[in-house]
């Protein structure tokens, strides 16, 4: 069983008790945050997350990645027209947050899926795995919006703050790339 | 090939440990963002806490705060508690209070208005939502200089409307434009419209900008 311990309160916390228990009304705000972080979280938090490893290749990281974007979703209170645009800007945001994340960390983690797929000698998908990992952050990230998430290139240059056609370079290259690596075991969709 | 990408991909998933464990720290994050990220809100909210301190140390009693508070001698009482997170108030007054600078009210929308609703952000941004005939309007005021209108929509239109000293950026599509932006010098101002006007009809809205 796992039991999730929380630290011991600071004198600042136990304020903020004693203040909710004054003032319900902040227990009752801070109850709508929770939702709509659940909210966020169970619709997209899986996509988020998967997306912010194609960049990050490490499940910590990455679940930090997916924290920090609900945290800014919380704080930016961004308004959108529909949910396709909601998670565009989600998916826009973890994106920024990885190649930030990127800059600093100098020391390459352990990428837990690869480890998983390699003692499960799940061979064929830990090549596919090996193979995008190896592509450029740009190629990787459009690769992974367009065969993963559907986006068209339109909507991938949106997410990823580039032209349409240097998305569709991204794509071209990036699949020329994976037939070198995979040596054409395998086949691709050529249609943009 | 892809479908084994594919696969890779659903092996990734938001365990029920994750999850609570990222709704735990989210919460804590969002009560006291860390150390750098927020430096002025770090500032004024340890400022705020610390007077609010003071003002539930008189009101509770000393058997039960002498145990969970630290008091400073030093913190004047009667200190007006901070605002919080995200605040629904009663009034355009309450709000310029929540915020700390003066909130516009706004009268000169396309539509008759029939309900406002007053937010306060954090008590940074202070927001108006103005609805009647199956419209709206979205009013947002900040104590900066950047976008606050939370709007991230592509708007293939964009031009300038100059009223007085100040410049208005106007978003839309066409004529018909959804989104007004602008500063101050001294506050970010945000109005969205559901429904797009011209931008002359633009200039009748925000005329007490130049007054």
């Amino acid at each position: 069983m796992n039991v999730i311990v929380s630290p011991p309160l600071t004198w600042m916390q136990r304020v903020r008790l004693l203040f909710a228990r004054v003032f319900p009304a902040v227990d009752e705000r801070r109850a709508e945050i929770n939702r709509q972080a659940e909210e966020i979280l169970d619709q997209y938090g899986n996509s988020i997350l998967r997306y912010a490893y194609s960049y990050l290749h490490n499940l910590s990281d990455a679940e930090e990645v997916l924290q920090d974007t609900l945290v800014q979703f919380l704080k930016t209170a961004p308004r959108f027209e529909n949910e396709t645009h909601r998670k565009a800007w989600l998916l826009r945001v973890a994106g920024n947050l990885s190649k930030n994340r990127l800059e600093y960390n100098a020391v390459r983690r352990t990428d837990e899926l690869n480890e998983e797929l390699t003692a499960e000698q799940q061979e064929d998908l830990s090549f596919v795995w090996e193979a995008v990992k190896a592509l450029p952050e740009g190629q990787r990230a459009a690769i992974h919006l367009f065969y993963y998430e559907g986006y068209p290139s339109k909507e991938i240059a949106k997410i990823l703050q580039k032209k349409e056609a240097t998305i569709r370079s991204d794509l071209h290259r990036g699949r020329a790339k994976l037939k070198e690596l995979l040596r054409e075991v395998y086949d691709f969709d050529e249609t943009l | 090939m892809m479908k084994r990408y594919n696969a890779v991909m659903e092996r990734l998933k938001v365990t029920e440990e994750m999850r609570r464990r990222i709704l735990h720290h989210v919460q804590q994050e969002v009560e006291s963002p860390s150390a750098g990220r927020s430096r002025f809100w770090d500032a004024k909210l340890n400022r705020y806490l610390s007077l609010a301190a003071c003002v539930v140390v008189l009101l509770a009693g000393t058997f039960v705060l002498k145990e969970t508070l630290f008091v400073s001698p030093n913190s004047p009482p009667g200190v007006q508690a901070p605002s919080d997170f995200i605040e629904d108030v009663a009034s355009i007054e309450e709000l310029s209070e929540k915020v700390g600078f003066p909130v516009e009210e706004l009268t000169a929308l396309p539509f008759q208005v029939e309900t406002r609703s007053y937010t306060s952000y954090w008590g940074e941004l202070a927001q108006v939502v103005y609805s009647g005939e199956g419209q709206e309007a979205t009013f947002r005021k900040s104590a900066d200089s950047t976008d606050n209108s939370g709007d991230f929509t592509e708007h293939p239109t964009e031009t300038q409307l100059e009223l007085g000293d100040i410049s208005v950026t106007l978003r839309g599509k066409e004529n018909s434009f959804t989104l007004a932006v602008w500063f101050d010098g001294n506050y970010a101002y945000s109005l969205s419209l559901s429904e797009g006007v011209s931008a002359e009809s633009w200039a009748d809205i925000l005329s007490w900008i130049s007054t």
